[in-house]
């Protein structure tokens, strides 16, 4: 299935494990409980590991323990719910350099916003389009705060 | 539930490009007077018809059903709410200018 | 006033570009109501009623005649001739259409003006008090800080989808709080420490509605470097831990109760640690500039007024009574700021023609400097009136309806839309508002009854600000039925204080009676005229106004 990385369609490489697959080599993204029940299973394997965390978990309480998977996935239960945002900005600053992947109810019109707190790849809602979702990076040309990946601030 | 002698259920909701007050009439347009408005006599049929109406969203939107009587010809909503969407506001707006527009 | 830079002309076209194409998105139906719901919100557009009703934002309450005139072109061409000021300084059109909106927002960036974040759950304008700049008992003027705050909050990418809507206000006085700070999520006051720096007390948890509650001290003194960065701190905490299984308990009053005091503002202040010393600091490079937006106009060299003015105050004379109530002094020798009533007795509270703007804006540059500010309580102040052209000014604003003089007097009242015009409401407002004007419209006896605040709201969530009315009056549903509730004892200042209810409920035909009632009783058991109606109140409790009310 393809997903947004980096500002472009690409298909995923990372392959998304249910809770009752088995653990494989290659690029895998699975739960957090899983990654912190099985870690004798990830530790003998190859291959990229993504983890999914919820959106209601806070930044502090993974940063240590994530710190080196190569990517982290957030949740987006329903678009009105932004904790995400903060999620992901507080995992940047915690000096986590992985992909950090938005996956759930993405919706092309918060695109912008959450590649401005430190997201690079996303998983569009099901059923929306992503080269509509492409577009959503182009709606402003300026911000008024830095980002992130700076861009252009009014004091630059 | 169904409906004792006069009351009924109608369905209503707001003009997607307007914004105004729309009845649904039984030709299955929206029509802006209450007195076309098509009537159920209970609440099932007309959950059932609002389910199928409710989709053309391009048309009207957060449509649903409200309880209304029928006395005699006029139809006349149960709710404050209802009756003042059907009227328009209460309020004389008289302006200093004379425009009394609302 | 704030100038808009290149950055702020490309935002706002970019902004009411993406709302055409948001706009197109859903009438294709590539967008559903429900997805569209949250963006249009984000523009300002409800859905009410009757019709769809925008919500423009004006920053701080200041408007430049430029602006008040496309106020009236809009109103006068998308609507239907007038606009309504509401209590957070911003204005509302009732009418217009869909496809339409995105074009208003074009001819709104056209002059520096957006609907940017005036509804949804994230920050919304910032008020302050409608003397800013003016005021003899100010401080520092506290709209470079607004503006401030203005910019970080708009767009901010974290802050998009709170649980819920977020308020800030400034005040920059000590003595008088004309912004109800402590009624807001956030109530920053400018303040001075022992040497002399500027800094601010911050306030946390105000707000109305369901649950009102009085904002709590968080900080008593904030540097001024600090002010971005400490409010970036509070909202990451309210956007990680703010309820969201409940909308009425999502907003952040909730929270500062829940977990105390202490453990919130440690929680601030460990978040606050991280990013202190960030870009977020606020140089004093910025304040200089932000300043500078704001310095006073060319003020001519005039004599103190003050006893002209007093004079003119004293006289028995419908200009005398217009200038003992809605003249007020000004800081700038020779010069006061005016009231605009827009609460005259046919027309609903805050409401304005597209003509009555039109000439308002004239009359800001004939009278002043061509701004006018929109109070939070429903009116227009021009700031900058010479004294000596105050009788002229009278006489033009007579002929414009608005020269009401019942600033601060019993029909100098705040009314929200109510169930005649808002899909929230419980019972309708308006009327209840307009046969209150018509029965008390003898001024010398709104004078006597002296200062209050009359606030009516036609549901819990208190737009008319009913709890911080001396006298508030709520709307409520009872059995199907419009039923009023009488509340006592709110206030708005520095002595903020939530009105208790009175009683049993009343009818649509049994509260202006009622009303009365609680007025005679009040001049009943004054100790004199000059003790006001919340000071006998506070000194006797709601006992005798009980008895007053309802009959021993």
């Amino acid at each position: 299935m393809p997903i947004i990385r980096n500002r472009t369609i690409v298909e995923d490489d990372f392959r998304t494990l249910g809770a009752e697959d088995p653990i494989t080599d290659g690029d895998i993204i699975i739960s957090l409980e899983r990654f912190r029940a099985e870690h004798d299973a990830l530790e003998k394997r190859a291959g990229r590991l993504g983890v999914e965390i919820p959106n209601d978990i806070f930044a502090d309480e993974v940063l240590g323990e994530l710190e080196t998977v190569d990517l982290i996935a957030i949740d987006f239960p329903i678009y009105r719910d932004g904790r995400g945002f903060s999620t992901a900005r507080l995992l940047r600053r915690g000096g986590f350099t992985g992909e950090l992947r938005a996956t759930g109810n993405v919706l092309r019109d918060q695109i912008a916003f959450m590649e401005r707190c430190g997201f690079d790849a996303y998983q569009v809602a099901p059923g929306k389009s992503l080269e509509q979702a492409l577009e959503g990076f182009e709606d402003f040309s300026v911000t008024y705060q830095d980002a992130i990946s700076p861009r252009t601030s009014p004091r630059s | 539930m169904s409906a004792t002698n006069h009351s009924c259920f109608v369905i209503t909701g707001s003009l997607t490009l307007e914004g105004s007050v729309a009845y649904l009439d039984s030709d299955g347009k929206w029509s802006e007077t209450l007195d076309k408005a098509a009537t159920f006599s209970d609440s099932e049929t007309a959950e059932d018809r609002l389910a199928e109406v409710r989709k053309a969203e391009s048309i009207i939107t957060e449509p649903y059903i409200f309880p209304a009587e029928m006395n005699g010809p006029r139809l006349t909503p149960l709710s404050t709410r209802e009756k003042l969407r059907a009227e328009g506001p209460s309020t004389r707006l008289r302006r200093p200018d004379g425009s009394g527009a609302l | 006033m704030y100038k808009y830079s290149e950055y702020d002309s490309t935002l706002v076209r970019e902004r009411a570009q993406q709302f055409r194409d948001q706009v197109s998105r859903r009438l294709s139906g590539e967008l559903t109501e429900d997805e569209f719901k949250p963006l249009r919100l984000q523009n300002g557009l409800y859905l009410q009623l009757h019709a769809y009703m925008l919500r423009v934002a004006i920053p701080y309450g200041l408007l430049a005649a430029q602006q008040m005139r496309k106020l009236a072109h809009i109103a006068r061409t998308y609507d239907r001739g007038y606009g309504h000021f509401t209590t957070r300084q911003n204005i509302q059109f009732n009418w217009p259409e869909l496809e339409q909106v995105p074009t208003i927002l074009d001819e709104l960036a056209e002059v520096e003006m957006h609907a940017i974040q005036t509804s949804g759950n994230c920050i919304r304008n910032t008020t302050t008090d409608h003397l800013a700049g003016v005021a003899r008992d100010e401080l520092a003027d506290p709209r470079p800080y607004c503006e401030m705050v203005r910019q970080w909050s708009t767009f901010h990418p974290e802050f998009a989808f709170l649980p819920r809507k977020f308020k800030i206000a400034f005040t920059g006085s000590a003595d008088s709080d004309r912004a109800a700070i402590r009624l807001h999520d956030i109530g920053i006051q400018l303040v001075e420490n022992e040497d002399g720096e500027l800094g601010f007390r911050v306030f946390v948890g105000g707000g109305m509605g369901r649950t009102p509650k009085v904002g709590k001290l968080v900080r008593e003194f904030l540097p001024r470097q600090h002010l971005i960065s400490y409010l970036e701190a509070i909202l990451r905490v309210y956007n990680q831990l703010g309820r969201r299984d409940n909308i009425y308990k999502a907003r952040i009053k909730i929270l500062v109760d829940a977990l105390g005091v202490p453990e919130f503002s440690a929680l601030v202040e460990k978040e606050w640690e991280e990013i202190r010393e960030s870009s977020l600091q606020v140089t004093d490079a910025e304040v200089e500039r932000m300043q500078a937006f704001f310095a006073p106009p060319a003020y001519e060299t005039l004599p103190d007024s003050d006893a002209a003015v007093a004079g003119m105050q004293a006289e028995d004379t419908p200009l005398g009574q217009w200038a003992r109530n809605n003249v007020v002094p000004h800081k700038q020798s020779g010069y006061s700021a005016v009231v605009l009533s827009l609460k005259s007795y046919a027309s609903p509270s805050g409401d304005l023609s597209d003509k009555q703007m039109e000439a308002v804006a004239d009359l800001s540059e004939q009278y002043g400097f061509g701004e006018i500010i929109v109070t939070h309580t429903q009116d227009l102040v021009l700031p900058d009136v010479r004294s000596d052209a105050l009788e002229a000014l009278f006489t033009a604003l007579v002929d414009l309806d608005i020269a009401t003089p019942n600033h601060n007097r019993l029909t100098d009242l705040i009314c929200c839309p109510g169930l005649d015009f808002c899909n929230l409401a419980n019972a309708r407002s308006i009327p209840v508002a307009q046969e209150i004007r018509q029965r008390f419209d003898d001024i010398d006896y709104l004078d006597d009854l002296g200062e209050m605040s009359l606030k009516i709201s036609g549901c819990i969530n208190a737009c008319g600000h009913h709890h911080v009315g001396t006298i508030g009056i709520l709307g409520i549903d009872k059995r199907g039925e419009e039923a009023y509730q009488l509340m006592l004892g709110g206030s708005a200042g520095h002595d903020a204080s939530l009105g208790k209810v009175l009683g049993q409920a009343f009818s649509r035909e049994e509260i202006v009676p009622a009303l009365e009632k609680a007025l005679k009783t009040y001049v009943k058991l004054r100790e004199s005229p000059e003790e006001t109606f919340i000071e006998t109140f506070r000194r006797l409790g709601d006992k005798p106004f009980r008895e007053g009310v309802y009959g021993a």
